[in-house]
């Protein structure tokens, strides 16, 4: 694939953001062949990482070239897909308003059609790839959460019980009472959701740390009128897990099919 | 300012390589001045295709310059690819680097950024072996390129060529090895495609449109004699030939300089031709 490494100062959050982006070359322009708009995965990097891990860490350079899907990879930092509460940096407001509009302005040929949209997170990363989803309901047809954090607000509590919460978390969350029934918490959004949602894909292994809560968040997702499919494996750990499944998404989108993954 | 780091296969290179694109967008003083970003967006920009020397690559001209500055204060978005030692030609041995810079690249950056399209809108320049390059590829393409930017060029190829079989030089940059590779039969090279003082002439005598041409050489310079010999041929033929020199040898200190002066002269000709570069 065409491999752009960006770097531009970012307005909202007023400094240099880097981000990485993938472009299928069977489709790009040339021998007279015309430029059409591609479809988009919007991939983001769980805590400790950046723009760079899903490359490195993944197939999934190799999954988009043959699906014919364009990759936009952001760096977010340690913010957690935050507006942090401490130290105010918008990173969120930055990704889901700023990021699209500048990459798209930059970048012809990405498609901003709803239906050729979707985006999926690791870790940390699949909390705020749902998030956006639910936030920008005209945004995507389907958001993948691996291993991902859902009820965050739950999670934050376990951690303040059992004195575990990071500093980093703590700088992007504050509290679970700061969060819990905010735009930051998952089951107040998808209370609120109106109209059409995005189809929803939650991967999970018994080996993450939030398994028990982010299922049964699941399932009041589900019970919230949500589209959601759940692929529980018991085994799983890491990379191999997360790339198989990202496979399955990019699959999906390739065929236009809806996220009924297993 | 956007910075992007392409790297992709080539068709004409039939191997993987890297360019580098800045393209305006805000900065730093424009934010803290109160303009925002919404300003830049849905614009193109003209465009500047800009070329190492030999032994550089895309990365040089924004390492060892202020490139960068100029092209966010002149608004020009600035694309910078990798020829490697190739001169610039679709080499006899080896990959087409001509054929990238002037055909596959434009066909693909226009398609993907916000670039202008038009003669009026696009200017090649370089240093040294990029000045030859960037006259050889403008020479030979006047439609579809407005100005050249010749910044301490090595555009006497010919002599060049002569010179090293005169030595017998068969080690080092631009041996005769290399050079048989890049340009073949060596006693072609004068009066071919190779030959920018023969483009010159021949579009002189021609009624397709001229580029303006900016040379720039610093009076310690070996290429002094051979720029001062083009922009000879360049006036005589009807050129507009601008010329700048100063107490330069061949180094960064000097093609700084002149490539700040370069995009300043190229925003006086457009603006001259009616057409403001914030159009």
């Amino acid at each position: 694939m065409a491999d752009l490494r960006i770097k531009f100062l970012a307005t909202s959050i007023e400094m240099q953001m880097h981000l990485r982006v993938f472009l299928p070359e069977a489709s790009l322009p040339g021998n007279g062949r015309p430029a059409v708009k591609l479809k988009t995965l919007w991939l983001l990097h769980g805590e400790g990482g950046d723009c760079s891990d899903w490359q490195r860490l993944s197939m999934v350079e190799h999954h988009a070239e043959q699906a014919g899907i364009a990759l936009v990879m952001p760096s977010v930092d340690n913010s957690m897909y935050m507006d942090m509460i401490h130290g105010g940096y918008p990173y969120f407001r930055y990704l889901s308003e700023e990021l699209p509009r500048h990459v798209r302005d930059l970048v012809k040929v990405l498609s901003d059609q709803p239906e050729d949209n979707r985006v999926a997170g690791v870790g940390i990363g699949g909390y705020g790839a749902l998030k956006w989803a639910l936030r920008s309901p005209g945004m995507f047809s389907a958001a993948a959460c691996l291993s991902a954090p859902i009820d965050i607000v739950s999670t934050l509590a376990r951690l303040e019980l059992e004195d575990r919460l990071t500093d980093e978390w703590a700088a992007a969350f504050g509290d679970a009472r700061r969060i819990a029934s905010t735009q930051d918490d998952i089951l107040t959004l998808a209370d609120r959701v109106e109209g059409r949602s995005p189809a929803i894909h939650l991967a999970a292994s018994a080996a993450d740390e939030h398994y028990t809560e982010s299922l049964s968040a699941a399932r009041r997702l589900r019970a919230s009128g949500l589209g959601i499919s759940i692929h529980e494996d018991p085994k799983a750990t890491g990379w191999s897990f997360w790339d198989s499944r990202i496979q399955a998404f990019i699959a999906d989108m390739a065929t236009g099919a809806p996220t009924g993954l297993n | 300012m956007s910075r992007i780091e392409f790297s992709h296969h080539s068709r004409a290179l039939g191997y993987r390589t890297t360019f580098t694109a800045v393209i305006p967008s805000i900065d730093w003083l424009e934010m803290k001045g109160g303009m925002t970003a919404e300003a830049f967006y849905g614009r193109r920009f003209p465009v500047l295709w800009l070329l190492h020397g030999s032994s550089g690559d895309n990365d040089c001209w924004s390492r060892f310059t202020r490139i960068e500055s100029w092209a966010e204060q002149y608004r020009i978005a600035v694309i910078m690819p990798d020829a490697r030692l190739s001169a610039y030609s679709d080499m006899q041995k080896g990959p087409a680097h001509y054929t990238y810079i002037a055909e596959e690249l434009p066909e693909l950056c226009r398609a993907l950024f916000p670039l202008l399209d038009g003669r009026e809108n696009n200017f090649i320049g370089g240093l040294s072996m990029g000045g030859y390059g960037a006259l050889k590829i403008g020479l030979r393409n006047p439609e579809r390129y407005g100005l050249i930017l010749n910044l301490s060029g090595g555009v006497d190829r010919v002599a060049h060529v002569e010179r090293t079989i005169r030595e017998g030089r068969q080690t080092g940059l631009h041996n005769l090895t290399a050079m048989r590779a890049t340009f073949g039969d060596l006693s072609t090279v004068r009066g071919s495609v190779h030959d920018v003082f023969a483009l010159a002439e021949a579009l002189g005598r021609s009624d397709r449109p001229r580029p303006g041409i900016f040379t720039a050489i610093g009076t310690d310079d070996l290429h002094w004699e051979e720029n001062l010999r083009l922009q000879r041929l360049l006036t005589e033929s009807g050129f507009d030939a601008h010329w700048e020199e100063g107490p330069y040898i061949h180094d960064w200190t000097c093609w700084n300089h002149y490539i700040e002066r370069a995009l300043q002269w190229t925003v006086e000709q457009r603006t001259r031709g009616g057409d403001a570069i914030d159009a």
